[in-house]
């Protein structure tokens, strides 16, 4: 495709009331973009609506254009049209594809394995625990990792992804120049530093707001194979993204959580409904057909040693996270000694404190097994 | 006739004698009141008149002048009512005036004639002894206060009419015996038991600590949790006060006119818990009159304060620099005080608005932006000084309402003390009295870690990214662990005090 008409179409997509739909017709009617831009005339206002008419009559400037071509120069930004090789392939197939899409970071967006996690805003600890591990294991399988950089299950997959040295994505339901949640700034930074990218089908500068988000779900799950569902309670809105998932025909995946937490309930309805059961990222793999990546990085020998009473307290963190007085009256030991047990784990990095007291291992307990045996 | 009669006043925690001169002539018959009195004092005529007429005296029907000298310092308080009524008695030729010198005499006047208790007395009885009177009327109700103080007779009067009998000789009154100090000990008994404190074993561990070094707390928990309980449980492990700091404690209390009637020296640590909506002035002190604030009533035990981030940022700031020097200086326009301001500071707050992020049980409401900005009301340069942050998670049903045993508040106290001792023979010297007073380089002079100890050190630093200050914060807190142990610092000391800053990365790590 012509630069111009690159341009031309990102100009198109940026005008507030331009859906989609719209966007299709006007090119069909008027031929290309550019000719939108040349001979715009009252046939639209069929297409449009008067609001939208009005609303692009006004943007047919140069003054428009290259403002908004200055924007997006200034912070990095790319267009990516659905005729581009970089268009995410499966985002096509879908029954309103984003004409355009805004992308900072890599503009590449035609990964062959993309997986999408999703899940509350508010997840308890296991889930978010959960969501960074998926992101991590399937960063380490080479599987591009989707979401939407909420607060919560979004950002720990994120993280997750990035710790495990991966590619994310994420799709955010306003400009890609607005950093929202505002604590996310250093994520946002992270992701468009270390090869991932920023995308959304919204002009630069759109805010955040609330009918944009079920939108933007539709992307998550229309550019991934499989859609993963870690927490959701009843009514959340990673519940849109499971049914644009069905809609469009995507492989539904569910963790399963403790049965009479409000946060598993969507997930365990999923699995009753015939989801995809997961627990880790291998199952994520066998079920796509993806092949699963070489050898674990697994090495036993940098596990530090540990001693008699370390080992007594990681045996009991193997099966649930433990309070301090629970420790404290299962291992039988003094106050003192524990403290002074739990720093060394720590420094260690076999266990991490939570916030609540509540203590639990970081390294899986089949690592620590490795030293046991 | 002119007659004289001593008393004292009050300057924030001292005593100043005033003399209260009456003189009676003859003339038109009026009452002058001179020398800088307030409304309290100026209305004593009031009361001093219908006294002595219910007494069986007359009120003199002359030309009447009292002074207060020194004439130029403000005089305040109903304590001047019965030396006014000694001094009219005198100059009216009632009583015998010679018997009066050498006597300081204190009380406010009831109407029937009864003599009712004021503020301050122990102050100002302990500056009479200094000036060398030998002997001091106080109100009876006020007896108990000074009962401690010895090098001068205490004569408690109960009324006008009592005063008169014992300084004419008609019915003398037996000087107040003093109570030796370890007496009052022994009656002590704490508020709060950590007895009664169900599980929550590392909150008792580090609260061991921390009374052992005197070092700040912060606490971080539910609503529920029991911090609250916890804190009250603090002055009971503390070491017994010395006579000196309960003599200290008391005369603050005095002064402020917060000791209960009839009771005497304080023995118990002072446990003071100002609501949230407190004022700087309430905290520190201040007023019109310069009057100490909740620190230095709390001086020399535990300042409590619950909801940290909900109080008054100005208010928080202006605890900053009594904590660090130990006094404090108020300054007003009609008066100026320094008080004493050495205090535990014991802090306690939500994790987040609603109190239950990190709950295994209650889910959180609040975003990470609320929680954020939470936190945010608790300033850096507060929490530099406060060496130990704990978490407290709520204690579950089950172990409530088990009974295993507890150990007592006695028993952690005996620890305490012990430890303390090794620190007050370490510290001789130096200006300093426990772990948590230490300087930064009085910290590397007496915070040597052993090789082992200065790896853990170095992992902790990495790990928990210490900055230079949470450092030296961990290492008076180990101080303080091997001082309960009874040793030099070990890497597992060191492990232990890492421990206290952990929060601080999750919390405030950002």
């Amino acid at each position: 495709m012509l630069n111009q008409e690159r341009d031309a179409r990102t100009w198109l997509a940026s005008v507030e009331g331009v859906t989609p739909a719209r966007f299709r017709r006007l090119l069909a009617l008027y031929g290309s973009a550019q000719e939108v831009f040349r001979s715009f005339d009252v046939q639209a206002r069929g297409i449009l609506g008067e609001r939208a008419y009005l609303e692009l009559a006004g943007a047919r400037t140069d003054a428009y254009f290259d403002a908004l071509m200055d924007t997006m120069r200034k912070s990095g930004m790319q267009a990516v049209c659905t005729e581009d090789p970089a268009y995410p392939p499966l985002l096509l197939h879908i029954g309103d594809p984003p004409p355009v899409l805004f992308v900072r970071g890599c503009a590449d967006l035609s990964d062959a394995r993309m997986v999408a996690v999703v899940g509350s805003r508010r997840a308890t600890r296991y889930g978010l625990r959960q969501a960074e591990r998926f992101g991590r294991e399937l960063a380490q399988a080479d599987v591009t990792v989707v979401s939407g950089m909420a607060r919560g299950t979004d950002t720990a997959a994120h993280m997750g992804c990035l710790a495990g040295g991966g590619r994310t994505v994420a799709v955010l339901g306003c400009g890609v120049d607005v950093v929202y949640p505002p604590e996310n700034r250093e994520l946002f930074a992270r992701v468009v530093g270390e090869g991932g990218s920023i995308v959304s089908e919204f002009a630069p500068g759109t805010e955040p707001l609330p009918q944009h988000f079920p939108r933007r779900n539709r992307i998550i799950s229309g550019m991934c194979a499989g859609v993963l569902v870690t927490e959701a309670a009843r009514g959340s809105g990673a519940m849109i993204t499971v049914q644009h998932a069905l809609d469009q025909g995507r492989e539904v995946f569910a963790m399963p959580g403790p049965v009479d937490a409000p946060m598993s309930e969507m997930p365990l309805q999923l699995l009753f409904e015939g989801a995809c059961l997961v627990r880790g990222a291998d199952d994520m793999l066998g079920h796509l057909r993806w092949d699963a990546p070489g050898a674990e990085p697994d090495e036993p020998d940098a596990m530090p040693e540990l001693d008699a009473d370390e080992l007594t307290v990681v045996r009991l963190l193997e099966n649930e996270p433990l309070s301090f007085d629970q420790l404290l009256a299962q291992t039988g030991f003094s106050a003192d000694k524990l403290n002074m047990l739990l720093t060394t784990l720590e420094i260690k990095e076999i266990m991490k404190q939570l916030p609540g007291c509540m203590y639990v291992l970081e390294r899986s307990s089949s690592h620590v097994g490795g030293v046991l045996s | 006739m002119l007659s004289r009669v001593q008393s004292l006043g009050l300057n924030g925690i001292d005593g100043f004698p005033v003399t209260v001169e009456a003189y009676v002539a003859d003339g038109l018959p009026m009452f002058e009141l001179v020398g800088l009195p307030d409304a309290a004092v100026r209305e004593a005529r009031e009361r001093v008149r219908a006294a002595m007429q219910q007494t069986g005296f007359t009120f003199p029907v002359a030309r009447t002048t009292v002074n207060l000298a020194p004439a130029d310092v403000k005089k305040e308080g109903p304590a001047y009512d019965l030396p006014i009524a000694l001094a009219l008695l005198a100059a009216s030729g009632q009583i015998d005036g010679s018997a009066l010198p050498g006597r300081v005499v204190l009380g406010e006047l009831a109407l029937g004639g009864q003599v009712t208790q004021v503020r301050g007395v122990l102050p100002m009885v302990i500056s009479a002894r200094t000036q060398g009177f030998a002997e001091a009327l106080v109100p009876r109700g006020n007896a108990q206060e000074v009962a401690c103080v010895d090098g001068i007779r205490i004569i408690p009067v109960a009324s006008l009419r009592e005063a008169v009998d014992h300084i004419t000789g008609a019915a003398r009154i037996e000087p107040l015996r003093a109570v030796p100090y370890e007496q009052l000990l022994t009656a002590r008994r704490p508020a709060q038991d950590l007895s009664s404190v169900r599980g929550q074993r590392s909150a008792k561990r580090a609260l061991e600590i921390a009374a052992a070094g005197g070092h700040n707390v912060l606490m971080v928990g539910p609503p529920g949790a029991g911090k609250t309980m916890l804190a009250r449980c603090l002055p009971g492990i503390l070491p017994d006060m010395t006579f000196e700091e309960a003599l200290e404690a008391t005369r603050i209390h005095s002064a402020a006119g917060q000791l209960t009637p009839g009771e005497g020296l304080l023995s118990e640590r002072p446990f003071r818990a100002p609501h949230h909506t407190a004022s700087a002035a309430a905290l520190v002190g201040g007023g019109p009159k310069a009057r100490p604030g909740e620190i230095s009533l709390a001086s020399g035990g535990v300042l409590f304060l619950d909801e940290l981030p909900e109080y008054n940022r100005a208010a928080l700031e202006a605890l900053r620099q009594p904590l660090e020097d130990g006094f404090v200086s108020v300054v007003r326009v009609a008066a100026q005080a320094r008080y004493p301001a050495r205090v535990m500071l014991v802090a306690a707050m939500n994790p987040c608005p609603c109190g239950h992020y990190g709950s295994e049980t209650q889910t959180c409401r609040c975003t990470q932006h609320e929680i954020r900005k939470y936190l945010d009301r608790v300033s850096g340069p507060l929490l530099d000084r406060i060496d130990m942050q704990l978490e407290i998670s709520a204690v579950p049903v089950e172990q409530i309402a088990s009974d295993a045993q507890e150990e007592s508040s006695a028993a952690v106290r005996a620890r305490v003390e012990a430890a303390r001792r090794v620190q007050g023979r370490r510290y001789e010297g130096e200006g300093v009295s426990c772990n948590a007073q230490l300087s930064g380089a009085q910290v590397e002079r007496y915070c040597r870690l052993s090789d082992d100890a200065k790896r853990m050190a170095h992992l902790a630093v990495h790990k928990y990214k210490l900055s230079m200050r949470a450092y030296t914060r961990v290492l008076k807190v180990a101080r303080t662990i091997a001082d309960l142990a009874g040793g030099e610092i070990t890497a597992a000391h060191v492990a232990e005090a890492v421990r206290y800053r952990s929060i601080d990365d999750k919390y405030w790590g950002g």
